[in-house]
């Protein structure tokens, strides 16, 4: 940056963002793995305009068809077109990773803020109280959540948000350890600011940053656990478009029509390879060591 | 030493407590009346009173939970639909996931450390970006495809392998035969965090000032990498061991779906299938005491490995 646009930039914020924002730019996995994530979302809202043909069209003639110029990369074994499924898919999976991760965020960072700002018991509790939902690993929740509400997309990003909340909360609440001991704090403190004032206004808008990169590791992590979970029963119920269900029904052909199960897979780890060299990027540019 | 295990075995007591509270409720929180579902839909008000009679139903909710743990502790789980005993049912199935878990750490820990090690030691050249790149895929690419990925190529197309099944141990070739696959899926998604770790944490090793010393006395790399900055990174990784355990869990239930394996995860999908609701408590209480007992397990190990923790 040249000295002629940083003088014209006064507030610190706004050269901040122009920091960022010719960091990022210079990190060429990062811009690839944005662009990725923006075609998944946009394929998820425009799915209808996007796919060839509706999710559940069905063409008998064309059972298990290999790929050709009328179903670009075949058919299952309903005849339904392989490539509309794949972009109707997308739906489910954005849902849950968008949905379960804003669900985590709501139940973490108050928790953690708190756990974190008042220290002692407060703490305490809350540290026991994140082992117990640890002692439940994201699966089996959704197990006993299918169990008791049924098996369907909302539930199981139920269980995927409470089960993304334990490890937000531990990284809220130390965030919030250190940030406490920043010099603006006691400055608060002495202007006559509330508790909540220097939570909400001073200590929460520092970890955005942090909290930013922590989404883009967990809505990953939630597109495949809502893949795993349609996998086995326990999500997005037939005859709705799922990466997860497709890979079911998938796994009776393996020996027929292999490529059935490669395309699904390979949409969730582009899908979850996007938002991961995102975050990295992210981590990257936010770390104060990072210095190009 | 003591008191530290004593707080670490207290605070897991009260979240094994608080856990088996939260199953209880959990299940009874299951729309649809236990007495019919035991009565085998007898909707006889006299049957009725008397499976609710015999199984407390009919007492306060307190009373319910202390004679389920009191069960509980003396290894009664009660019965399935199919009036077979749970904790029978469980015991069995554990053996076969226990292997399956233990096969898959080594997987992960045989490729998982040295990778990590020699990325961290070659920072910058191709071998780090090789096993960087390898480590990222591996953790966007989900067992489940990989399991079908392993099934279309080394048992459909090429014959290697079954494609499904177990084979007892007393049949070690055939049973590692059937193993190599399933550990070899769920052993990935664990490699690449092992590496990503074990690199970072050895690039801070490397970095601190007792290797700067090491490096100075004239030791040889060998013996620095070795002796100095690997042993600090070990108390990392037995932390991650314990924080991964909820994804080995699930990705156990996952494994043993695909390939077919019997075992303790492959119960618990086919207890939420046929909605067996005393199978279903008794499968997540044992995965909910088996994760803090090996969180405690953890503990003490990371404990004995570094002694500041102990104190403090």
């Amino acid at each position: 940056m040249s000295a002629v646009d940083t003088a014209s930039l006064t507030s610190p914020r706004a050269r901040r963002r122009v920091l960022l924002r010719k960091r990022f730019l210079r990190r060429p996995m990062a811009v690839a793995g944005l662009v990725v994530v923006l075609g998944f979302v946009v394929m998820a809202v425009f799915a209808p305009w996007l796919a060839p043909y509706k999710a559940g069209a069905t063409d008998f003639n064309a059972l298990l068809a290999q790929p050709s110029s009328k179903h670009l990369l075949g058919t299952d074994s309903l005849g339904r077109d392989e490539l509309s499924r794949l972009i109707w898919g997308a739906r489910a999976s954005m849902q849950a990773g968008f949905f379960a991760t804003v669900l985590a965020m709501l139940v973490a960072v108050p928790v953690g803020l708190v756990a974190g700002y008042y220290r002692g018991w407060v703490d305490s509790v809350i540290a026991r109280l994140t082992d117990v939902l640890l002692a439940f690993p994201f699966l089996i929740l959704a197990v006993g959540l299918a169990a008791i509400l049924g098996a369907s997309l909302l539930n199981a990003t139920l269980a995927l948000g409470i089960g993304a909340a334990p490890a937000l909360i531990r990284v809220a609440r130390g965030e919030t350890f250190a940030l406490r001991e920043e010099d603006y704090v006691p400055a608060a403190i002495a202007n006559g600011a509330t508790d909540r004032t220097i939570i909400f206004r001073h200590i929460l808008p520092n970890m955005t940053s942090t909290l930013l990169v922590q989404a883009t590791v967990t809505i990953p992590a939630a597109i495949v656990g809502e893949a795993v979970l349609s996998f086995l029963g326990l999500g997005v119920q037939a005859p709705t478009p799922s990466w997860g269900t497709m890979l079911q029904d998938a796994q009776s052909y393996l020996s027929q029509a292999p490529r059935l199960a490669v395309f699904p897979g390979l949409a969730i780890v582009f899908a979850a390879l996007a938002f991961n060299v995102l975050g990295d990027g992210l981590r990257d540019i936010f770390d104060p060591r990072t210095t190009r | 030493m003591g008191g530290f295990l004593l707080r670490k075995a207290g605070a897991a007591l009260i979240v094994l407590v608080v856990a088996s509270m939260l199953v209880f409720l959990g299940v009874r929180a299951i729309p649809g009346d236990p007495a019919i579902a035991l009565g085998a839909e007898n909707r006889d008000p006299a049957v009725l009173a008397a499976i609710r009679h015999k199984y407390l139903l009919d007492r306060p909710l307190p009373v319910q939970y202390a004679h389920w743990i009191w069960l509980a502790l003396h290894g009664d789980l009660g019965v399935d639909q199919r009036q077979l005993p749970v904790a029978h049912t469980i015991v069995t199935r554990i053996p076969i996931t226990l292997e399956i878990a233990l096969l898959s750490l080594l997987v992960s820990i045989l490729v998982g450390i040295p990778a990590g090690v020699i990325a961290a030691v070659r920072r910058g050249r191709p071998e780090d970006y090789v096993a960087t790149a390898g480590a990222l895929v591996g953790l966007s690419v989900p067992h489940f495809w990989l399991g079908l990925l392993f099934i279309i190529w080394f048992a459909v197309d090429l014959h290697w392998l079954p494609a499904s099944g177990y084979v007892t141990i007393h049949h070690p070739i055939a049973n590692l035969e059937h193993m190599v696959m399933p550990a070899i899926v769920l052993g990935t998604g664990f490699a690449a965090v092992l590496m990503r770790q074990m690199r970072s944490s050895m690039l801070n090793s490397l970095g601190a000032d007792y290797v700067r010393t090491a490096r100075a006395k004239g030791l040889s790399e060998w013996s620095v990498v070795g002796r100095h900055a690997f042993r600090n990174s070990l108390i990392t990784i037995t932390t991650l061991l314990g924080l991964q355990l909820g994804a080995l869990i699930s990705g156990v239930v996952i494994t043993e779906t695909i390939f077919g394996i019997a075992g303790f995860g492959r119960l618990t999908i086919d207890a939420v299938n046929q909605r067996d609701y005393a199978l279903i408590q008794g499968v997540v209480l044992v995965t909910a005491a088996g994760y803090v007992l090996v969180n405690l397990l953890v503990d003490v190990v990371y404990s004995l490995l570094n002694p500041r923790i102990r104190v403090s």
